[in-house]
């Protein structure tokens, strides 16, 4: 991160045929396994799948019946409040927890196999690396685990480290290290064994604006060298910025799905700016029906039921007044959120709200 | 394999990384110093050959060949104590005729077996059994121990009772000493006992040559009896020995030439501690039995105690720290099963135990070799041994840890652990007492007993290894007479005390690992 966000070099090259001791062999493989291999490492269909997904601790349900399915090579952002489920759910694809019931597949495995960890990073929400370790020992340590040969993992993890920007405190201890940089070298541990898809539970925590830009710009880059990541955030703005396609979850049930431009887009509102000396006719607007608010020269329009902005714009032309900007109104993400968990809690019965919050509260503790 | 030998580093770097594991290495080096400072004399050769000589009454059966000693045998808690025939063998004139330097070499001595002196003795026992001997015990003991088929006698005596006012050096003039009685024909000694309607009754075994039979012992049995002694007591096997016919019986006296190769295990040595400055032990002792004092009670009883405390503590933070919230995730992520992750942790914690334990004993076995000039290979056999013991033990951590995630829980519960398989033998040993010995002070009632036996039948043998472990360690040190003598006492045997040990380990490891795979982290 510190040299900029070049390619991180570890997925560039085709995985499958990348020219290596077992070359032949594989070709062998495919060739009397015609199209299974590409099947199983997940291209063409969804790399996690999860259906009605369920899990319960004791009486509290931490997951109530989740599906949702995450393509390949786009960053993926699961938004929630603290205890809402996001945690759970990434432990169960990978194999950390057991779910109580449902489907849940990773890269075309049931989820929780061995051998499809080896083809994943990740990184957890407050995780402890061995304080004797330093940054280096501890990556080969990770490093032999997934198989790497020693020069193998030397000369990734320098570049993991180059990327990451801790590279000149990969010799000392981990236990010296500030937060930020532990959550670097905890990103740097979930790609550089050239990982298909990627974990990170809260990836920016502790770290400062400039790192978390840095931590955007490179799963950006990792999403492009052909990686999947799935990221967990309560961080709304962080997810807005840089995920392709965003899911709420919230007490345990998946609320939204979608792209970002789809969550946050809003069809019942516009923003109208005149040219400069020119008013907008609140009054005769509101007598058709349409709700103004005017805010810094600009006038938000809010459409009701049935409404379009076009009888609006007429009126305004058949004036005289003279348009000057017109904008759709996006809402932020966080706001869509907000709306969410209110509009949740609105609907649920007070009894059940409290029940629930008795639980949300057993669960976050 | 990569994943094992990944696990078995992070493990050791786990270990180093604390200030426990250079204190453990700190006190390892001091008591190999500390062993280092033993000092060993050895004894001229005259003082060796006579100790050795001093020995020859301590005879076994049919030609050496049986483990049994000739004497008188009582049972006491499953284990035959015998009190050996009193017969004084004298070695005199000894001298080294080859003019070599050193304890090797060719040396030439008279043996003279005199008459026992009639002198009463402060044991009421000898006093029971001396009632009972001929006059010519040499004859005696060597028709014992030529027969193929001993002649030996059952009695019963009332127990004498000791005066503890009485010192032990001095007969107790008042003392009356029971008569003892044979044990009639077609009868046991149990059912004769049982017929007196007294608990106070003890059996015992003496020979009983008859004269005859004392005859026919020629010079050829004397002589191929000294150098079976020789042999025996002495760790001397090339001896030439010639009888003084010159002597009338029952004094007997022989010209005995032995040649000597490297140390034998019965030469004697006087032990010091810190470099010759305070002596350690008893003077004229076969070197033997000093090693085994330091390598066996000190380093193997007392050392282990401390290292497998020491070790409990160092190890017992390796699983719980894993087990962290936020560090298990990261180990589960990677492509390594739960039972490897739980057994690889294990197999580290028992590799850097057994790290320390080699050095230690390595250590120790090396500066005594260097200080007496006997190198016991037997004891680094302890290596193994003391490493499978703290399996044990760690087996007990690693369960108690993934159970509670905590380390003080399983220090705690593994050293209490440790003490009651300790206290479980102990009490083993005190009811095999109570229930041989009707006189033994040490009384245990049958439920006590039987709780006792019970335990000591499921628990892992920890005593039991112990046990093998010392008798093991003295197999090339100790002369064959002790080693014969060693062999007589009940020992469990190697299958059986690793066998239960080892089941105790799969079986504590299964359990932890069906907690740690069905758990959520």
């Amino acid at each position: 991160m510190t040299n900029g966000i070049a390619k991180t070099g570890l997925a560039a090259r085709p995985k499958f045929f990348r020219f290596d001791k077992f070359f032949w062999h594989k070709i062998l493989w495919f060739v009397s396994n015609t199209g299974q291999p590409l099947l199983r490492k997940g291209v063409g269909v969804s790399v996690i799948s999860v259906q009605n997904l369920r899990k319960t601790y004791g009486k509290i349900e931490a997951l109530r019946g989740v599906s949702l399915q995450v393509e390949p090579k786009q960053i993926y952002g699961l938004l929630g409040q603290n205890g809402a489920g996001k945690s759970t759910m990434i432990k169960i694809l990978l194999g950390i927890v057991n779910k109580t019931d449902g489907e849940a597949t990773l890269l075309g495995e049931e989820a929780g196999n061995a051998n499809v960890r080896k083809r994943v990073g990740y990184l957890p929400e407050d995780h402890q690396f061995p304080a004797y370790h330093t940054g280096r020992s501890l990556m080969h340590f990770y490093g032999e685990l997934y198989g790497l040969s020693r020069p193998e993992r030397t000369k990734r993890m320098n570049e993991a480290f180059d990327i990451v920007g801790i590279a000149k405190r990969a010799d000392n201890k981990v236990k010296t290290y500030s937060k930020g940089m532990k959550q670097r070298l905890g990103i740097a541990q979930s790609f550089f064994h050239d990982p298909e898809v990627i974990f990170l539970d809260e990836p920016t925590d502790g770290v400062d604006p400039v790192g978390r830009k840095e931590i955007r710009d490179l799963l950006g880059t990792l999403r492009d060298e052909g990686r999947t990541i799935f990221v967990n955030s309560h961080l709304l703005a962080e997810v807005q910025l840089m995920a392709d396609r965003v899911a709420v979850i919230h007490k345990g049930e998946l609320m939204r799905e979608g792209t970002v431009d789809e969550l946050t887009r809003q069809t019942d509102r516009f923003e109208l700016g005149l040219a400069p000396g020119q008013t907008f006719p609140t009054k005769e607007l509101g007598d058709l029906g349409y709700s103004l608010k005017i805010a810094d020269g600009l006038a938000q329009v809010v459409l009701n039921d049935g409404q379009g902005i076009d009888p609006v714009l007429e009126f305004l032309w058949q004036r005289g007044l003279k348009l000057r900007h017109l904008v759709e109104v996006k809402q932020s993400l966080e706001g869509m959120f907000v709306d969410i968990v209110e509009k949740e809690n609105r609907d649920i019965p007070k009894a059940a709200r409290k029940a629930r919050k008795m639980e949300s509260r057993e669960e976050y503790e | 394999m990569r994943n094992f030998i990944a696990v078995l580093k992070d493990s050791f770097r786990e270990a180093v990384d604390g200030f426990l594991i250079w204190l453990m290495l700190i006190l390892s080096a001091l008591a190999i110093i500390a062993i280092a400072s033993f000092g060993f004399e050895k004894e001229s050769a005259e003082t060796s050959f006579r100790r050795i000589t001093s020995e020859f009454n301590k005879a076994f059966l049919k030609r050496g060949s049986d483990g049994r000693e000739i004497g008188t045998r009582i049972k006491v808690a499953n284990q035959e104590m015998t009190t050996p025939i009193v017969l004084p063998f004298e070695a005199n004139n000894v001298q080294k005729t080859d003019g070599s330097s050193g304890v090797s070499g060719t040396y030439t001595m008279r043996i003279t077996v005199n008459k026992p002196l009639e002198k009463k003795s402060a044991n009421p026992w000898d006093r029971v059994v001396s009632s009972l001997l001929t006059v010519d015990n040499f004859r005696m003991l060597l028709a014992s121990w030529a027969a193929e088929k001993p002649e030996e006698r059952e009695y019963i005596v009332k127990i004498p009772k000791f005066n503890t006012d009485t010192p032990s050096d001095k007969p107790d003039e008042k003392m009356t000493i029971p008569k003892p009685e044979a044990v009639p024909e077609g009868m046991t000694a149990a059912e004769f006992i049982a017929s007196k309607n007294d608990t106070g009754y003890q059996s015992f075994t003496m020979p009983d040559v008859k004269p005859e039979s004392m005859k026919k012992v020629d010079t050829e049995t004397m002589i191929a009896f000294l150098k079976q002694q020789f042999l025996l007591h002495g760790g001397i096997d090339d001896v030439d020995v010639t009888r003084v016919n010159s002597v009338a019986e029952p004094q007997y006296q022989f010209d005995v030439t032995a040649r000597v190769k490297g140390i034998p295990t019965g030469w004697s040595y006087n032990s010091s501690v810190f470099f010759g400055s305070m002596p350690f032990g008893s003077p004229n002792r076969p070197i033997g039995q000093v090693i085994i004092g330091v390598q066996d009670n000190i380093v193997n009883t007392l050392g282990a105690s401390i290292i497998f405390v020491v070790s409990v503590i160092l190890t017992a933070f390796f699983i719980p720290n894993m087990l962290r919230k936020g560090a298990v995730d990261l180990l589960i992520v990677k492509p390594i099963s739960r039972w490897q992750i739980l057994l690889y942790k294990y197999i580290g914690g028992c590799t850097f135990v057994f790290l320390v334990i080699s050095f230690t004993i390595f250590g120790v076995w090396a500066v005594m070799w260097l200080r007496s000039g006997v190198m016991n290979s037997a004891f680094l056999l302890s290596i193994p041994i003391l490493t499978f013991t703290f399996m044990v033990l760690y087996a007990v951590s690693m369960l108690i840890s993934v159970l509670t995630r905590s380390a003080i829980a399983a220090i705690v519960i593994t050293c209490l652990f440790m003490f009651f398989m300790w206290g479980v033998g102990l009490a083993k040993s005190i009811c095999d007492i109570s229930r041989n010995l009707p006189e033994s002070p040490l009384k245990t009632g049958v439920a006590f007993n039987t709780t006792v036996d019970i335990l000591n039948a499921g628990l892992p043998r920890y005593n039991d290894v112990m046990k093998l472990n010392s008798r093991l360690m003295g197999q090339d040190v100790l002369t064959p007479a002790e080693l014969k003598r060693s062999d007589r006492l009940i020992y469990p045997s190697w299958g059986e005390a690793l066998g239960i040990s080892f089941a105790w380990i799969v079986g504590l490891y299964l359990l932890s690992y069906w907690r740690f795979a069905t758990r959520d982290p």
